[in-house]
């Protein structure tokens, strides 16, 4: 791959890619070399000469049948591995908070399991630029205006990737692997451990008008320099919200989470859902306007 | 010109007779005159996404154009001139008479298929021409055209996200289209089925009738499955019919490619037939393992519907189910690279007679196999999680629909016209367009493929100067001019040698040819043959030659 390929799945991909490239490329040569050799060999001489009657050779069309077909199987188990070695592997059947199976837990659990993860950021497609939410630091940013969406070095994230209008696809070729990104449900995605430094990815899924400026830039830091960039945003957002509920942002947290987080809070126990002060005002808020 | 002094009455005459045709060789002229004209309206609009493209940051022409030139383009190649051209054109004009019959089966329904194409197709372009013209002199957006692109994917496509009219415009023409295929494709099996000239077994059936019966065989299970699933979508827009709105997204993805797989095999298997017909001739040898390549077609016809979930590896579904597509889509290879050997070893030991058509077959035989290698690549499922939707993709299909279907198509042209009007095309304008059209090609899409390895999506209407795509895109444009010089060389060709009469008269059989088409007059007769030949091997034409010498004329089988 021409790009340059930064994480464990990406290298994968690339190398997997060689393979297929080495035989390639010596398929390319047998094939056009024939067509040339036979172009330039049997070219007529004489207007009433008659070559050999020749219908055909059994064992000659058993081997070009044969040979083929080994190599594609080798192709195919060598990339079955490859995929069983990706961070998402396994998980991309499991749209958990598909809005048709809200509460599916072992999906959930399944997309938990996957893979250890250092921290998640929700993804939201839009028509058209990219929201960023940072579920632990409490982030709140987006691909407007050049935004960068910024990584700790050395980190495994989760995007948990979700559309609120058409159909988006996620990618930045250096980390391996895209994703499309559907209204209604969340995907999946991993950035395993990516050293510093910048990098560009673009919507992948035509959305419309402005699917050309659908970009995303990536910047990868240090820890300090992310704690730093946090604090700031922060600032920016005037601190940690405490305004009161919100039912429009609370209904989206019942779909993104469903019964569980309504369940938690009509119990009054929101301990072990990980949602914040704000996010719990929020969901109360939606709750009530369906009482 | 002739034509001027013909009195008025009779010219009249001449319009209601193509008109109201029922002749399956005036139906394919009217099928291949009109794809052909889609094919250049297409290439325009490739030309425009080209110049826009050709340099980052271009404003050319607005993103709102592009989007719909984008759209149109593919709709157009696809469903306006490949597959009729292939399927209404050379298929209707040559099948009969390769089988010897003298007509379709149903010859009214012929004619009701065309003209129901013919109408489909101005549905699909009036809108979005109207809108360009609009668009251009400062009338403002009147939305008759469609921007979904070619998958027309759900929920873009839906009310809530493309209100405007253009796309039930496009929807309705994309059905009527699909309808007319259907009906086509009924039409040649039953001919093929029942009126073969005698002696005409199964293994005796020329390659192109073959891959035609395929071909007709995929349209019939496939394009009704696209036109039910486009009707639902039309409803869904307009009679708030719930079919694709609220169904999961991926349910449109498996009805729209459950059609568009099997369409790129509808597309190229003509194709193919087309060059199994000229190598054997300009080889003057038999097709080699003629068995093995009409199982491959066979093969490929069946296969080609078992992986279409190949092109959904990035949508979020079931992993078990992804490695059945990925080993279907893989296998696919193995009765391509068949054909692509048994083509090649056609011409082994050969005498071959270097003429436009054969050059035609060599450069679809040497692109297409970039073409089926390169989807080797897409079908593994990793590769395709990095290079889905982006420009290698965009490559990959013009290798295989162009570098096959445009080159086959052309092979036939070259091959087939003097069959068609008497006359012989220039053979020197056909190998400079051959050459031309061969390097225009790899300058066009071999840089794509460079450029989808460096990330950059399809369907983009600009980028930025720092992703480093500036080059590779730069010689696309270049080649894609080329490509359109090469085909006005064509148009060129056929205006002088053969509107113009400059060509050499034909006769009936300017090549040599095996197959019964050339032993009728050029142009055949309305009635095709005086008598109904008798077929006694897949080379009726090569026994007739060979009667009277002791080369065996029917060879072992
Ligand atoms: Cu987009
Ligand atoms: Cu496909």
């Amino acid at each position: 791959m021409l790009v340059n390929t930064v994480t464990a799945d990406a290298i994968a991909i690339n190398s997997l890619y060689n393979i297929a490239l080495f035989f390639a490329v010596i398929v390319f040569f047998i094939v056009q070399g024939l067509l040339l050799f036979s172009a330039y060999k049997y070219k007529r001489k004489k207007a009433d000469e008659l070559p050999a009657q020749n219908h055909g050779n059994m064992k000659l069309e058993l081997f070009w049948t044969i040979v083929p077909a080994l190599i594609v199987i080798m192709l195919f188990f060598l990339s079955a591995n490859t995929l069983s070695q990706l961070s998402g592997a396994g998980t991309q059947a499991s749209p958990i908070h598909n809005v048709h199976k809200i509460g599916d837990d072992n999906a959930k659990r399944r997309i938990e399991d996957a893979k250890r993860t250092d921290m998640i950021i929700e993804i939201s497609g839009r028509q058209w630029f990219w929201q960023y939410k940072y579920i632990k630091d409490g982030v709140n940013h987006s691909s407007q205006n050049d935004g960068e969406l910024v990584i700790p070095e050395g980190k495994v994230v989760r995007l948990d990737m979700n559309s609120k209008d058409v159909l988006h696809a996620w990618w930045v070729p250096s980390f391996g692997g895209m994703l499309y990104v559907n209204p209604g449900e969340m995907s999946y995605l991993w950035i395993d451990k990516p050293p510093r430094g910048s990098y560009i990815g673009q919507c992948n899924a035509y959305c419309g008008l402005q699917h050309a400026q659908m970009i995303s830039r990536i910047k990868v830091v240090s820890q300090a320099e992310y704690d730093t960039w946090v604090k700031l945003k922060k600032a920016e957002q005037g601190g940690v919200a405490t305004e009161g509920g919100n039912a429009e942002r609370g209904a989206q947290l019942y779909v993104d989470g469903g019964y569980t987080y309504a369940e938690a809070i009509a119990k009054g126990d929101t301990k072990n859902t990980g949602l914040q002060a704000q996010e719990v005002a929020d969901l109360s808020a939606y709750l009530d306007t369906l009482k | 010109m002739a034509s001027i002094s013909i009195p008025l009455e009779k010219r009249r005459s001449a319009l209601v007779e193509w008109l109201t045709t029922v002749d399956h060789k005036k139906i394919g002229i009217v099928y291949m005159g009109l794809a052909f004209t889609f094919f250049i309206f297409s290439g325009l609009l490739a030309l425009a996404i080209r110049t826009q493209l050709a340099a980052p940051g271009m404003t050319v022409i607005s993103q709102e154009f592009y989007n719909q030139a984008f759209t149109m383009h593919g709709t157009g190649m696809i469903f306006l001139f490949t597959i009729p051209f292939l399927v209404g054109g050379f298929g209707n004009y040559f099948m009969p008479i390769q089988i010897g019959a003298r007509d379709m089966a149903f010859p009214k329904m012929n004619a009701f298929s065309l003209w129901l194409f013919v109408f489909a197709g101005f549905v699909m372009e009036f809108g979005f021409m109207l809108s360009m013209v609009a668009n251009a002199t400062g009338w403002g957006n009147l939305g008759l055209g469609s921007a979904a692109s070619w998958n027309a994917y759900v929920p873009y496509s839906t009310r809530a996200f493309s209100p405007q009219a253009g796309m039930d415009i496009w929807l309705i023409g994309i059905t009527l289209n699909g309808i007319s295929g259907t009906l086509g494709a009924v039409n040649i099996l039953v001919t093929v089925y029942s009126l073969r000239a005698p002696g005409m077994s199964v293994w005796r059936l020329p390659m192109f009738t073959w891959t035609l019966i395929t071909t007709a065989v995929m349209i019939l299970l496939a394009t009704p499955v696209l036109t039910a699933g486009l009707m639902m979508l039309t409803t869904d827009r307009n009679f708030n019919t719930q079919f694709f709105t609220t169904a999961d997204p991926r349910m449109w993805q498996h009805v729209f490619w459950f059609y568009s797989h099997p369409a790129v095999y509808i597309m190229v298997l003509p194709a193919m037939g087309v060059i199994s017909e000229i190598l054997p001739v300009f080889s003057r040898k038999p097709i080699f393992g003629l068995k093995a390549l009409m199982v491959s077609t066979a093969l490929i016809a069946l296969l080609g519907f078992t992986t279409w979930a190949h092109h959904m590896f990035v949508s979020g579904v079931n992993p078990l189910i992804q490695r059945f597509f990925m080993f279907t889509t893989m296998l696919i290879a193995v009765p391509t690279g068949v054909k692509i050997f048994n083509w090649i070893f056609t011409m082994w030991g050969g005498s071959l007679n270097m003429k436009t058509p054969l050059m035609m077959s060599i450069g679809f035989i040497s692109t297409f196999t970039i073409g089926g290698i390169t989807g080797v690549f897409l079908g593994m499922i990793p590769v395709d999680q990095q290079l889905h939707n982006s420009y290698y993709v965009v490559s990959h299909f013009h290798y295989v629909l162009f570098g096959g279907s445009v080159f086959g198509i052309f092979g036939g042209l070259y091959y087939w016209l003097p069959k068609i009007y008497g006359r012989m095309l220039s053979d020197k304008i056909g190998k400079v367009q051959f050459w031309l059209m061969l390097f225009g090609f790899n300058l066009t899409f071999f840089p794509q493929y460079i450029l989808g390895l460096l990330g950059m999506p399809r369907r983009i209407a600009t980028y930025l100067p720092d992703r480093g795509w500036d080059i590779p895109n730069l010689l696309s444009s270049i080649g894609a001019f080329t490509i359109a010089f090469s085909v006005l060389l064509f148009i060129i060709n056929f205006v002088i040698y053969i509107v113009g009469r400059k060509g050499e008269v034909a006769g009936d059989d300017p090549w040599e040819g095996n197959t019964l088409e050339w032993m009728t007059q050029s142009p055949p007769p309305e009635y095709n043959f005086k008598t109904i030949p008798v077929v006694h091997s897949e080379r009726p034409l090569w026994d007739i030659r060979h009667a009277n010498d002791n080369t065996n004329a029917h060879g072992k089988h």
